[in-house]
Formats: structure tokens, sequence, C-alpha cells
């Protein structure tokens, strides 16, 4: 789907509609069991960064790190999980993954 | 091939995150860990003397050995003596003894002049890099509210005065703050009084509670978010 000059896959809307209900979540104080919704916009728009910066081949590889990185936020404080995201990201990348 | 380089990926970064973040980060903040960087700071140090290091434990440990097998040796006698009642060679024993004893105490003695030697050479002191925190800091733990405590409903005035009189202490400047949790560091008057100061940095989102005791004393409570 194009909006503008952009090109925005069918995944990357999902996540722009995830990012945009987390928004509402927070204004309206609707509540979400488990799941820190603050976290999980953060991680939403980090993934939305990192996203962009990654072709659709590797899908597979980011979808596996996305699911743990939101597992993960039901257990570890938020600066631990996007240390863990990054490092994530940079050991893709140095081993060839992505 | 691919997946299992993604969950050795994925497993690699956990345990990084669990085991070596505590150690760098301070309080799970992008804070660097004091501590962190005087081991940083110590650890040429350390690395110049570990070989001298390494050869001192070794010494000590023959020299430990040796003077525990005299001392076995020595135990030995002394039973076999007990047992055999002999006069005669209980004082062959006996003279034995006495030069393995002597042996023994001379080995014991030279144990511990080394073992001296190498604490007083030793690279590394444990409690130097604490020396980076004033000794007036505390080391603050946050605590959950006691369940007899009874909250008391807040309304918006009382959270805001109390606000402004948290706002309105003013630190010596050359104070330094120990940060115990996001946005949030402390520092101790002085080690006399008990008085704590508070310092929440500007953004950090905090509600003001109050508590009644059992006692009928109000407190408030700082409650992160």
């Amino acid at each position: 789907m194009y909006i503008g000059p952009f090109y925005f896959d069918t995944k990357e809307i999902f996540l722009i509609l995830a990012a945009i209900f987390l928004g509402l979540a927070i204004a309206f104080n609707w509540p979400l069991w488990w799941f820190d919704k603050r976290v999980l916009l953060t991680l939403v728009i980090l993934i939305l960064i990192t996203k962009g910066l990654l072709p659709a081949i590797h899908n597979e590889a980011f979808f596996i790190l996305v699911i743990t990185t939101i597992f993960l936020t039901l257990y570890l404080p938020i600066f631990q999980i996007i240390l863990f995201y990054f490092i994530s990201f940079i050991l893709f990348r140095f081993l060839k993954v992505i | 091939m691919q997946k299992l380089k993604i969950f050795i990926i994925i497993a690699v970064s956990f345990l990084t995150v669990k085991l070596l973040t505590p150690q760098i980060f301070l309080a799970n903040t992008p804070r660097i860990n004091p501590l962190f960087v005087a081991h940083l700071k110590n650890s040429p140090y350390y690395l110049v003397n570990l070989p001298a290091n390494i050869l001192a434990y070794l010494k000590n440990t023959v020299k430990n050995t040796t003077a525990n097998i005299a001392q076995n040796t020595s135990r030995m006698t002394d039973s076999l003596m007990v047992k055999t009642g002999n006069q005669t060679s209980s004082l062959s024993q006996k003279s034995k003894i006495s030069a393995i004893s002597n042996s023994s105490s001379t080995n014991n003695r030279s144990t511990t002049q080394t073992s001296s030697v190498s604490q007083r050479t030793g690279p590394y002191v444990k409690d130097q890099p604490l020396s980076v925190f004033p000794t007036q800091l505390p080391q603050p733990t946050l605590l959950p509210v006691p369940s007899d405590w009874k909250r008391l409903p807040a309304e918006k005035e009382e959270i805001v005065s109390a606000v402004d009189k948290l706002a309105s202490v003013t630190p010596p400047p050359q104070a330094s703050f120990l940060p115990v949790a996001e946005g949030v560091s402390v520092y101790k008057k002085d080690s006399s009084s008990n008085e704590i100061i508070l310092k929440i940095d500007k953004g950090t989102q905090y509600t003001v509670e109050h508590f009644q005791l059992p006692n009928g004393e109000i407190r408030e409570i700082i409650v992160l978010e």
C-alpha cells in the first residue's frame, strides 16, 4: 500500500495500527493484562525503526526476535529489554544472519 | 543452520543481559556503575601482577601440603605410640615426633610469612573501588509498603503540597547522590543523622501517597511508576 511516496508492507501497517491502539489504550486507560502499555509502545516504535532498516528477506529472524522480546517484557525491565533487542541485532549482523 | 544461529544468538543475548548488565549498569538505568569503572581502572594493575600472584598462590599451596603431610605423620606416630606402650619404642618415637613437629612448625611459620607477604603485595583489594563513594552514602533498598499501613485517600492539593515540600530541600553543592532507581538518587546528610535527601530527576513519573501507620503516624510514600 502506498501512502504518499512511501510503500508500506502489510506487517508495517499492522505495527502502525498496534502503535495507534497502544496510544489509545494509554490515553483512555484501557486495561491490558500483564503487559506494560508504555513498554509495548516503546518496543513497537523501536521495531518500526529497525524494520525500516531491514530488507524483507530477513523477516523470519526478525519475527523470532520480536516475539521473544515481547515475551520477555513480562519478566525483564525495559532497559534490559532494549539492551537484549540491540545486542541480538548486532549479533545477527556479525554472524551474518541478516 | 540459520535457525540454529538465531536461537544461539537469542540465548547469548539473554544471558548477556541477565548476567552482565547488573554489573555494568546501575539499577536498570543507562548510567554506568561507578564500581565497574573502578574495576576497569584497576584491571591493568591486576593483570600486571597476575603471574606473580599465581606463583605465590602455587608456592603457598605446595608449602601447605607439605605441612599437612608432616602433621598427619606426627598424628599417626602419636597413635602408634599409644597402641604399643613400649618404653624404648616410645622414646624413639618421641624423638621422631619432636623432629617432625619442629619441621612442621617451621613449615607453618614459613607458610604464614608467605601468605602475609602475598596479602601485602596482592594486586587487587576488594574494598578499594568503594572509595569512589563517600562513606556517608547509604545503601538504600526500595521496600514494599507493610500490610498494616492504612492507605489514606489522596487529594490533589495534598499531593501538590507534598511534592512542593519534597522539592524545597536544597542539598549541599558538593553532595554526591547515589542512584537507586530510574531518575531517583539519594544522599545522606551525615553519618550520625538518619535524614536522607531524595533527588528525583525532572521528568521522572511518580506519585506521593499517604499512609497511616498502626501508631497513628502519617507517612508519605513515593511510588515510582
